[in-house]
């Protein structure tokens, strides 16, 4: 057994935490939660030059090639750093690509990715559908060779930003997971409408409507009406991914709490020392220990290769429920500086609150675990 | 990052299930039934049986009875007696004073207690708790006198378990009433069949004769039964709490893991009002609720035997996995009998009902669970000043 991280993936953590906490300030965040476009083209460059859009690709693809677990690193600094825009839905179609797209797709796709200039994001969600693949009515309809789709995905991240969109539809009529293909439609399209939902934490929500959009054969991801399977275990990838994103901005409003008790002074003490504060601090740290470990024991399955979808499961549904937890003791620790629009708080506890719809609730995830232990 | 025990863990695991699987472990007889934790009772004649293994000083070394091997080593196997619900209760309370010796006794004390310890031929409690000395260790008030080549013993424990069982107890005395008040303890290895011990058997809520209470007057402790220095004991007492603590709680996981398995057997198969069980949502949502903290809870306790293992201290850490497995005990426990129903309670021929049994015996005795080996406020106090570094009021 082993806890620890490589040096590697400590230098990694290292390096993206000196560079969000210099280049992404949360004034800036606060900046770009509010602006419509939700990211700067700056820093997306930025971080791109690091590499980290290419951190799971492969080198001969022009990736760095890491490891699932430095990809959980990378995301925790960036929960931590409340980092916006679209580097998640890039990551996850990405991830979507490498294991199921043609070789033609990956050489074509992968490099300008890496390079931070193709933007990728997930349709999956639809106006009744939640992320119940056997739920999905969005059509493709076959015609020859090629499809053609039509339907309407909610939750659509960066929608706006995107330069494809991988979109699940139905593509034989059988109900269940059998019959769904994934298309990597065009976000340009001019049969594709999107529209901005407003979302608690200012994060880029879209609905994106598909009218009659072509898909030319070489746009479709994977086999035919065989990407439901692959669908849901990418989603669980999906799910331990956000987790650890979760985990960082957990941490970091514990920090920031412990931080400000220590230094808030009332009845002429630190507040820190008042028992009362002190013992809501000892169940955010509690919580987020939780947090980690089951995060990081469903990211070591999913980098190891082993089953991992009953992990991934217990990972949402515990760091869901701790981390909105946590931003509450946090909220009540703070007294009401922390009530205010410009405290670096809120955009936490806003994000608590997204993420844990994200890939299913806890109480979505409850019920996966629900079967896992026989029921 | 690596989660999967050694090859040579392995082969321990499966020895010892093994060895559960052959004896047949309902059959030892317990002096304690249970003891909350959600596996095992208390068995002489069981924890016998795991002294002619070696596996009580597993962590000990051999020229002391023990067999040497990593506390990682002794987790698993201890991890895996619970999951059977082996009676090995003596295995886990040995620990504090076992440790202590290991840490502190001289060599005349290592040679003349841990081999026996390691077989199971004597027993120990810890007698810390008095009356007025609850939280509060440095309110200890027991007396210890120098006179001669003995230290004369004065005073009252209380809560001590299993002091009715056992041969010995780790006492803590004041030896120096002038000094402040951590600087004047000290730990002595006190035979409970000298004269002037009296050991009364308290009877928990649960029903169970688990602890005591101990009076001492004009006790004699010779000199050689000094553990540590002295003046020094409540530094090495709470050493030996650190790992106490999680030794202690770290199987909750495990034991409990059982009893999950048993409550969904029975939700899968019975039914009420006409329905079958296994329909019912919040059902479901409940015992995977549980599912998911008992997962938590394996992983705290990894990430701490983790560390002991490399051996590091676990201050902190052991007091977050005690806070979580105790409360998520008495959790358990509350949604076990909620799940089992009224209906079960009315039949008491129905196969279920000694599960029933079970649950009710835990639901009462988890109450002391969050209070044994220091309370659960006590334990947010270490996690608020050791981990977290907040200020002393
Ligand atoms: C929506 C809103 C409306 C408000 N309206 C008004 C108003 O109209 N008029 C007005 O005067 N004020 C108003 N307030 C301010 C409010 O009264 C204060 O926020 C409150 O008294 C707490 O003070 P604080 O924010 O400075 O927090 P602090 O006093 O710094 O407290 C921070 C944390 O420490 C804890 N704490 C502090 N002292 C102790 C202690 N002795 N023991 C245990 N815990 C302690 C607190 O409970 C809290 O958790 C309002 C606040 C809010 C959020
Ligand atoms: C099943 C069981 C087994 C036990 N086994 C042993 C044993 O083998 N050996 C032994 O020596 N003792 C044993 N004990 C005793 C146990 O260690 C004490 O009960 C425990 O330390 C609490 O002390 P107390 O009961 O005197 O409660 P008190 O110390 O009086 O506490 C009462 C309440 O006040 C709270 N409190 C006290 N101080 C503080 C503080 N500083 N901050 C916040 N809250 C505080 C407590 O958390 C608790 O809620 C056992 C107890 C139980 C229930």
């Amino acid at each position: 057994m082993d806890f620890s991280f490589t040096e590697e993936q400590e230098m990694l953590r290292k390096i993206a935490r000196d560079f969000l906490s210099t280049e992404c300030p949360k004034d800036l965040v606060r900046k770009i939660v509010k602006d419509e476009k939700g990211y700067t083209p700056e820093l997306w460059g930025k971080m791109a030059e690091l590499g980290w859009m290419g951190l799971v690709i492969p080198e001969k693809y022009g990736g760095i090639e890491g490891s699932f677990l430095d990809v959980a690193v990378l995301l925790e600094e960036m929960g931590r750093a409340a980092l916006p825009g679209p580097f998640f839905p890039t990551l996850i179609g990405s991830l979507a690509i490498l294991e199921v797209g043609s070789e033609e797709q990956k050489k074509g796709l992968l490099p300008k990715i890496a390079q931070g200039k193709l933007v990728l994001t997930l349709a999956v969600s639809e106006p009744d559908v939640g992320y119940e693949l056997n739920a999905l009515q969005c059509q493709a309809t076959a015609d020859g060779k090629e499809y053609s789709v039509d339907g309407t995905k909610l939750f659509v991240e960066y929608a706006h930003l995107a330069d494809l969109v991988l979109c699940a539809a139905r593509s034989k009529d059988n109900s269940g997971q059998q019959g769904i293909t994934l298309f990597l439609v065009d976000a340009k399209h001019p049969n594709l409408t999107v529209i901005p939902i407003d979302a608690i934490a200012g994060d880029k929500q879209f609905q994106v409507t598909l009218n009659r959009v072509r898909i030319p054969q070489g746009s479709i991801l994977g086999e035919v009406h065989k990407g439901g399977e692959y669908l849901q275990k990418l989603l669980q990838v999906a799910t331990v991914a956000k987790c650890a994103e979760m985990t960082g901005g957990a941490q970091q409003v514990l920090d920031m709490t412990v931080d400000y008790v220590k230094q808030r002074v009332q009845f002429d003490h630190p507040i820190g020392s008042l028992q009362a504060i002190q013992h809501h601090c000892a169940n955010m740290l509690i919580d987020l220990e939780g947090m980690k470990y089951v995060t990081y024991l469903a990211a070591w399955k999913v980098n190891e290769g082993l089953p991992f979808g009953k992990e991934a499961a217990v990972a949402k549904v515990w760091t869901s429920e701790a981390y909105r937890r946590i931003s509450d003791l946090a909220h009540q620790c703070h007294g009401a500086i922390g009530f205010c629009e410009d405290h670096d708080l809120p955009l936490y506890s806003k994000r608590a609150k997204a993420s844990e719809f994200a890939f299913g609730d806890a109480r979505f995830q409850r019920q996966l675990v629900a079967r896992e232990i026989g029921l | 990052m690596d989660f999967r025990f050694s090859e040579k863990e392995e082969a321990l695991r499966a020895e010892v299930r093994q060895f559960c699987q052959k004896e047949n472990l309902e059959s030892f007889p317990c002096e304690i039934e249970d003891e909350g934790y959600g596996f095992g009772g208390w068995s002489r004649a069981f924890t016998r049986k795991l002294g002619e293994k070696g596996w009580l000083g597993i962590t000990w070394p051999k020229e002391y009875g023990g067999l040497g091997r990593s506390v990682m080593e002794r987790f698993v196997a201890a991890e895996e007696l619970a999951y059977h619900r082996a009676p090995q209760y003596g295995h886990l309370f040995n620990d504090a004073v076992g440790a202590g010796i290991v840490a502190h006794g001289t060599q005349e004390q290592k040679s003349e207690f841990l081999p026996k310890m390691a077989r199971g031929e004597i027993f120990w409690s810890t007698g810390l708790s008095e009356p007025g000395a609850g939280s509060d260790l440095l309110n200890t008030a027991t007396r210890a006198v120098k006179n001669g080549d003995d230290y004369i013993l004065n005073g009252q424990k209380i809560w001590p378990t299993g002091a009715h069982l056992a041969e010995w107890s780790l006492i803590l005395a004041r030896t120096d009433p002038d000094a402040p008040k951590a600087r004047g303890l000290s730990t002595f290895l006190v035979d409970v069949r000298s004269p002037g011990v009296t050991v009364n058997p308290i009877i928990d809520m649960a029903g169970a004769k688990s602890f005591n209470e101990i009076f001492l007057e004009d006790v004699r402790v010779p000199k050689r039964h000094l553990l540590g220095q002295e003046n020094r004991g409540l530094p090495l007492v709470f050493e030996c709490l650190e790992g106490d603590r999680f030794w202690g709680r770290c199987l909750r996981h495990a034991g409990s893991w059982r009893d999950l398995e048993d409550l969904v057997q029975y939700v899968n198969e019975a039914k009420y009002d006409g329905r079958s069980l296994k329909e019912d949502r919040v059902l479901q949502d409940t015992l995977a609720e549980i599912a998911v903290e008992l997962e938590v809870c394996r992983m705290l306790s990894y990430k701490a035997v983790w560390l002991l293992n490399k051996g590091s201290s676990i201050s902190w850490e052991s007091s977050v996995v005690k806070v979580f497995a105790d409360e998520l005990g008495q959790r358990m426990a509350n949604v076990g009998l909620q799940v089992l129903g009224p209906q079960v309670q009315l039949r008491d021929n129905s196969k279920w009902a000694s599960l029933r049994r079970r649950f009710m015996f835990l639901y009462n005795f988890n109450r002391g669970l969050s209070l044994a080996g220091g309370t659960s406020e006590i334990q947010r106090n270490t996690i608020a000043l050791r981990g977290l570094g907040l200020p002393r009021s």
